[in-house]
């Protein structure tokens, strides 16, 4: 990974410390800028205008390590470098907060990266080289620590592992469970019922990347082991004793999922009729739904009736998926306006009736349930707008026709294998 | 690749602002080619009675995953069969699911009417016994002809061996279901497909047919070859 400098963002090269570098790049008529070092004389030198900007983020530092990330990716580094970095880097943050006119104490590391992207906008494709202020703690990686006797001898039993840490955590969780066991057995034998339950509501297993951090260098198959164990111990009777050791393990869930739905508002039509709008899509078909709150279950589609627009049995069915979920198909009335989605629209018609039409509209009809099901919500209600959600008919559907590849006939299918 | 269809996402999204701000997560290109969906999106149920019996609550399971879309032929009706629906995607040619939908029909409807028959025709005892709904026949007739082992073969020195092993619960469908559809397309079209598949769905359902002598053979051959059966691990 190619770290650009932040002076000229060009690759960061050793060069780059050097003030002398820099005045050889363009510079903006005029503009004279105080180093933020003193130096022996007083340099006006005219530097590019991102350059000037990021004056104020980083020391200038010639390190003799010369921190060229790309020639040194074997390098470890210890820790007070490190933690050096961290200072900088947290100097360099509050910095930037300021500059966006944001409070240092709220500003986020989304807000560090939004606020790069758009001080330094990039457009080259690889993310890697676009500038980028990340905390050291993922660029340089930290030297191993292996505690050994005077003859060379690792302490810790299990160093031979490769992640003894890890290995050890798992000896662990295995002994409290089998302590767990033990004790529901001593006390079932007593007839004494466990005094708590442990309740795991509101948290999930921390994510492969996460339980990377803690131990580094564990693959996936590790982690599903870590957590088939974990998972295992929680489900005893007297887990509620070993709530540290698995709550470590597990991020906590503040804000749900279910809390973003769309807060669509009920408009009022000329008639009188309260309504409410939204839009589906599904490959190139876009729809624009209308849903009339008291209604007997009548459709149109573009000025046409229901059974006319979708001939097909199935289309219907698929637009009527959200009222058979809830049991609410004669409760509202739906208008819609659909456009695109016909791919096959240059198929002649010869030969196609309705019940074997040659251009089906099924994609159209994926739009309107979609567009049928967000109008939905304000009128029902938010269990039911949840159990819409779960039933999978709020989110868009993102298959899209997949691309022609050169040197085969289609995306998939393949030239004629010869041998020779 | 990748700019040019951000900048077509940007370009959809903006036009939605007439409208109302909808969720417009779309992942339009699978960033390394393969799953379309990220790996913690989760499949939504498909009868509608697990949606009454587990109302959402705060802070359950589900309220922090994020749900994959529904596909079309998840209607949420109590007329939907998932085993019904995987098989007629087996029948489906060219995309036409319609026409697969149709042949369906026409094989549940004839099920019932040879059912009815029987029915009407049987005695008092015996009609407790006899099952008209066609779903439940057909789904009874295709476990029957569902393989629990397969043989493939293994070269191991000068020999090649019919090894067998175990098979997954989609494997035995999909063999079931092509054994089914590989009979049927032997047939002559002068009979309707549904036809075809019906009568061999009833002979299944009474263990008799084609398609269930297939599978006690397979059976018979991966019991007499199953001291090879570690042929599949060992490869000399």
């Amino acid at each position: 990974m190619s770290r650009t400098c932040f002076w000229c963002l060009r690759s960061r090269g050793p060069a780059c410390y050097s003030l002398a570098f820099h005045k050889t790049t363009p510079y903006i008529a005029g503009m004279v800028v105080q180093p933020r070092f003193q130096t022996g004389e007083q340099q006006t030198t005219n530097l590019h205008t991102s350059s000037i900007l990021l004056r104020g983020l980083m020391p200038i530092r010639t390190d003799n390590d010369g921190t060229n990330l790309m020639k040194k990716k074997h390098v470890r580094y210890s820790e007070d470098y490190i933690q050096e970095k961290i200072e900088e880097y947290k100097l360099g943050v509050r910095r930037l907060a300021v500059m966006m006119g944001r409070d240092p104490k709220t500003f986020t590391e989304d807000d560090v990266k939004s606020s790069i992207r758009y001080l330094f906008p990039s457009s080259l494709t690889s993310v890697s080289a676009r500038p980028s202020l990340d905390h050291p703690a993922d660029l340089f990686p930290r030297e191993i620590r292996v505690e050994a006797d005077s003859h060379g001898r690792p302490k810790n039993y299990l160093f031979y592992t490769m992640s003894d840490l890890f290995y050890e955590e798992l000896h662990f969780i295995y002994s409290c469970l089998l302590e767990a066991q033990q004790l529901d057995d001593r006390n079932y034998e007593k007839k004494i019922a466990p005094e708590t339950t442990l309740d795991l509501k509101g948290s999930s297993w921390m994510s492969h990347d996460e339980v990377k951090k803690m131990f580094h260098n564990i693959k996936l198959p590790m982690y599903n082991l870590l957590i088939s164990q974990l998972s295992r111990l929680a489900e005893e009777p007297y887990a509620y004793k070993y709530k540290n050791l698995i709550m470590k393990y597990r991020v906590v869930f503040q804000v749900q999922i279910a809390a973003k739905l769309d807060q669509l508002e009920t408009k009022v039509d000329e008639n009188g009729r309260e309504y409410s709008e939204a839009q589906g899509k599904r490959k190139t078909a876009v729809a624009d739904v209308r849903v009339y709150s008291k209604g007997k279950g009548r459709i149109t589609i573009n000025g046409e009736e229901f059974d006319e627009f979708f001939p097909l049995i199935t289309d219907r069915q698929v637009v009527i998926t959200p009222f058979n979920l809830l049991r609410m198909n004669l409760f509202f009335d739906v208008e819609a306006n659909v456009r695109g989605g016909l791919s096959g629209i240059w198929m002649s018609e010869k030969g196609s009736s309705p019940q074997f039409p040659t251009n089906p509209k099924t994609s159209q009809a994926g739009a309107i349930r979609l567009g049928i099901a967000r109008a939905l919500q304000p009128f029902v209600g938010a269990t039911n707008a949840e159990i819409l959600r779960r039933a999978g008919l709020l989110t868009q559907d993102p298959r899209k026709k997949e691309r022609k590849k050169p040197g085969q006939w289609k995306a998939r299918k393949k030239f004629t294998w010869k041998k020779r | 690749m990748l700019v040019r269809y951000t900048l077509n996402l940007l370009r959809i999204c903006s036009r939605q602002h007439a409208l109302t701000p909808c969720q417009c997560r779309v992942f339009a290109q699978p960033s390394k080619g393969y799953a379309i969906y990220p790996t913690d999106m989760v499949d939504p149920q498909p009868s509608p009675e697990y949606y009454k019996e587990n109302l959402p609550e705060e802070g359950d399971e589900l309220s922090i995953k994020k749900i994959k879309a529904a596909s079309s032929s998840q209607t949420y009706s109590t007329l939907y069969n998932p085993t019904i629906d995987k098989f007629t995607n087996l029948i489906v040619k060219e995309g036409k699911k319609f026409a697969a939908e149709r042949i369906m029909q026409t094989t549940l409807a004839h099920i019932k009417l040879v059912q009815l028959k029987q029915y009407h025709a049987a005695t008092e005892s015996e009609k407790a016994e006899i099952e008209v709904n066609p779903t439940t026949v057909f789904c009874e007739a295709f476990n029957n002809m569902k393989p629990v082992v397969n043989v493939r073969s293994i070269r191991h020195g000068a020999n090649v061996y019919q090894v067998p092993y175990s098979l997954e619960e989609h494997q035995r469908f999909f063999v079931a279901g092509k054994w089914l559809l590989d009979h049927i397309r032997k047939g002559k079209p002068s009979t309707k497909a549904g036809l075809r598949i019906a009568r061999e769905i009833l002979a299944a359902y009474n263990n008799q047919g084609e398609v269930m002598r297939k599978k006690y053979e397979l059976h018979k051959l991966a019991d007499a070859n199953r001291a090879y059966a570690h042929f599949a691990w060992k490869r000399k």
